[in-house]
C-alpha cells in the first residue's frame, strides 16, 4: 500500500472496540488490584543508623567479582527504583553478572536528625558503611556508584579521600554546575527565597514540597501520564511499570533540615562546588583529586539534571581513566526500566568487569 | 503533510495529547522561570510559614495550659521509642551474626561465591598486581 494510501486508512473499528473494552476490563482491575511488589531481591541489611541503612544483596553466582560495589542511593527517594522487579532490577542485573552489590538507602531522617549537614553523609555514613563493606566481603577496594544527589555525596568523598579505598566511582546524572539546573535554581533565587525561614520552622523539609517541586518541573506530565495509561491499559507491562514508578515517584522522603540548608546555600547558590570552593570538614574539595576510574552516565532528556549540569564532572577531574557517556532516557528511566535494561546496564556492566577484578 | 499518519482517532487523539503535553510544559516552564513568578512563589511560601508557625505556638501554649502533651512533647517520645528500637535491632543483628557457628551445627550456611570472576573479554588477561592496603579513611570535622 502507498504512503498516501496509509495516511488516509480508515481504522479498523471491530478492532478498536476490542480494544476499548479490554481497557475498561483491564481499568478495572487496575482499580481494584494492590499495586506490585517491588524491591525483591533478596538481601540483608547489615547496619542502621538513623536516616542510614546499609544493605547487602545476596550473591546470586557461585563466582563473583573481586571488587564490591556500594551504590549510593540520592538523598530524596528509596532505593528499590534500582531494584523495581525480577527482570527490571538493575541491582538484580549486577549480582547476575557476578558483583557483590551493596547499597546505602535513606530512611526518612527523624526530626532530631533536622541537624544532619553534607558533613555528616560524607566524611561519617560513607566512610562508615565502606568500612563496613570492607569488613564484610574481606576486600579492600570497592566501587563507588552514585546515583542523582548520591552521586554528588560520592564525588565529594572521593574528592576528598584520594587515596582510597575507592577503586572505580560511576556516577549517574550528578550535578556539578548547579547554576545550570534551570528551574530549581530560578525557583531558588536568592532574593526571595528564605532557606533559613523555611528549615527554622519546619526542621525537616516535608516530602510533600519536595514532591510538588520536582512535579512543576513538567506540569503537565501527570495528566498526559494519565492519558497515555488508559490508551495503554490492555497492556499488562505498561501497567505495571507504571504502576512501579509512579508508586516510587510519590514516595519521596523528606530532607534533613541543615543539610537541604546547605546545598540551597553553599551548592545552588554559590555553586561551590564547581568554584572548588566548597569546605568540607575543614578539607577544601577539589574534583581535580579524583584520580580513580570514573563513569557519568548522564541522560538525554534529564528535566532534573540536565547535560550541562552534570557534563563539568568529567572535565574537571583529575583522573586518566573517565568516561562521559550521554544515553537516551530521562533522569529516572536512564537507571530503570525498560530504557536501562537496554542501554546503561550493559554499558555499566562492560566499564565495572574490566575494573571490578 | 499530513500530520496523523491514519484517520485512527485513537493516534489522533495520542498525537495530540502528546503536543499539548510539551506546549504545556514549554510554556509553563518558561513562565515558572520569571520574575514575578518567583516572588510570588515564595511570597505565598513565607505567609504559610508564618501562619504555620502562629498557629503551632498558639496551639502549644493551649496544650501546655490543659495539661495535655503538645507536638514537641510528642516527637521527644517517639525520639526514645526509636532509639530503643535501634538498640534492639543492634542486639538482634549482634546475636544473629554471633550466632552463626552454632546454627551451622543444624543448618549449613550457604558457601560463599569465590570471588575470582574475570570478565568475558579479559579471560585471558594477566592478574593485575595487589594494590597498597587502603581504609575508609573518617576525617576529623
Amino acid at each position: 500500500m502507498s504512503a498516501t494510501a496509509d495516511a488516509f486508512a480508515l481504522p479498523d473499528i471491530g478492532a478498536e472496540i476490542e480494544r476499548a473494552i479490554q481497557r475498561n476490563l483491564k481499568g478495572l482491575d487496575f482499580l481494584t488490584s494492590a499495586a506490585p511488589a517491588m524491591g525483591q531481591t533478596g538481601r540483608d541489611e547489615i547496619h542502621r543508623r538513623g536516616t542510614l541503612s546499609l544493605y547487602h544483596y545476596r550473591p546470586l553466582v557461585d563466582e563473583i567479582y573481586r571488587v564490591p560495589l556500594l551504590i549510593v542511593m540520592a538523598t530524596t527517594n528509596r532505593g528499590y527504583i534500582l531494584d523495581l522487579a525480577p527482570g527490571q532490577s538493575m541491582v538484580e542485573h549486577l549480582l547476575l553478572k557476578g558483583y557483590d552489590v551493596y547499597m546505602m538507602d535513606w530512611n526518612a531522617p527523624r526530626p532530631q536528625e533536622k541537624q544532619l549537614r553534607i558533613e555528616d553523609y560524607v566524611l561519617d555514613f560513607i566512610p562508615d558503611s565502606l568500612r563496613r563493606v570492607q569488613a564484610r566481603s574481606g576486600e579492600e577496594d570497592v566501587t563507588l556508584v552514585g546515583y542523582c544527589m548520591g552521586g554528588v555525596l560520592s564525588t565529594l568523598y572521593a574528592a576528598l579521600h584520594p587515596d582510597g579505598p575507592i577503586k572505580n566511582l560511576a556516577l549517574f546524572t550528578t550535578p556539578v554546575d548547579f547554576s545550570r539546573m534551570k528551574l530549581f535554581h530560578a525557583w531558588s533565587d536568592r532574593r526571595y527565597f528564605d532557606v533559613d525561614r523555611l528549615i527554622d520552622t519546619v526542621g525537616n523539609v516535608p516530602p510533600e514540597m519536595l514532591f510538588a517541586s520536582f512535579d512543576m518541573l513538567r506540569p503537565a506530565g501527570r495528566s498526559a501520564g494519565v492519558v497515555q495509561l488508559w490508551d495503554n491499559m490492555a497492556n499488562d507491562e505498561f501497567v505495571k511499570s507504571y504502576r512501579m514508578f509512579d508508586r516510587w515517584g510519590a514516595e519521596m522522603l523528606p530532607l534533613a533540615g541543615e543539610y537541604f540548608r546547605q546545598t540551597v546555600k553553599e551548592l545552588m547558590w554559590d555553586n561551590k562546588l564547581l568554584k572548588n570552593e566548597l569546605v568540607l570538614g575543614g578539607h577544601k574539595v577539589l574534583l581535580k583529586n579524583i584520580k580513580v576510574p570514573v563513569l557519568h552516565a548522564l541522560a538525554q532528556h534529564d528535566h532534573i539534571v540536565p547535560y550541562e549540569a552534570g557534563q563539568p564532572l568529567v572535565a574537571n577531574i583529575g583522573s586518566a581513566d573517565k568516561e562521559e557517556v550521554v544515553l537516551k532516557g530521562g533522569h529516572v528511566s536512564l537507571a530503570a526500566g525498560a530504557n536501562a535494561v537496554r542501554r546503561l546496564w550493559p554499558k555499566l556492566d562492560d566499564w565495572l568487569g574490566v575494573r571490578s577484578t | 503533510m499530513n500530520k496523523f499518519s491514519s484517520l485512527d482517532p485513537m493516534a489522533m487523539w495520542r498525537e495530540l495529547t502528546a503536543q499539548w503535553e510539551k506546549s504545556t510544559n514549554e510554556f509553563a516552564n518558561e513562565t515558572m522561570a520569571s520574575d514575578p513568578f518567583r516572588q510570588g512563589m515564595h511570597g505565598g511560601m513565607n505567609a504559610s510559614l508564618t501562619a504555620q508557625k502562629a498557629l503551632g505556638d498558639l496551639m502549644a501554649r493551649y496544650l501546655t495550659m490543659l495539661n495535655l502533651p503538645t507536638r514537641a512533647d510528642i516527637q521527644a517520645l517517639g525520639e526514645q521509642l526509636q532509639s530503643i528500637d535501634d538498640h534492639l535491632a543492634n542486639i538482634s543483628r549482634a546475636m544473629e551474626s554471633g550466632r552463626g557457628p552454632a546454627a551451622s551445627a543444624t543448618a549449613p550456611a550457604p558457601p560463599q561465591p569465590r570471588r575470582t570472576r574475570k570478565p568475558p573479554q579479559a579471560e585471558a588477561a594477566a592478574p593485575a598486581p595487589a594494590a597498597p592496603k587502603r581504609t575508609a579513611g573518617k576525617r576529623a570535622r
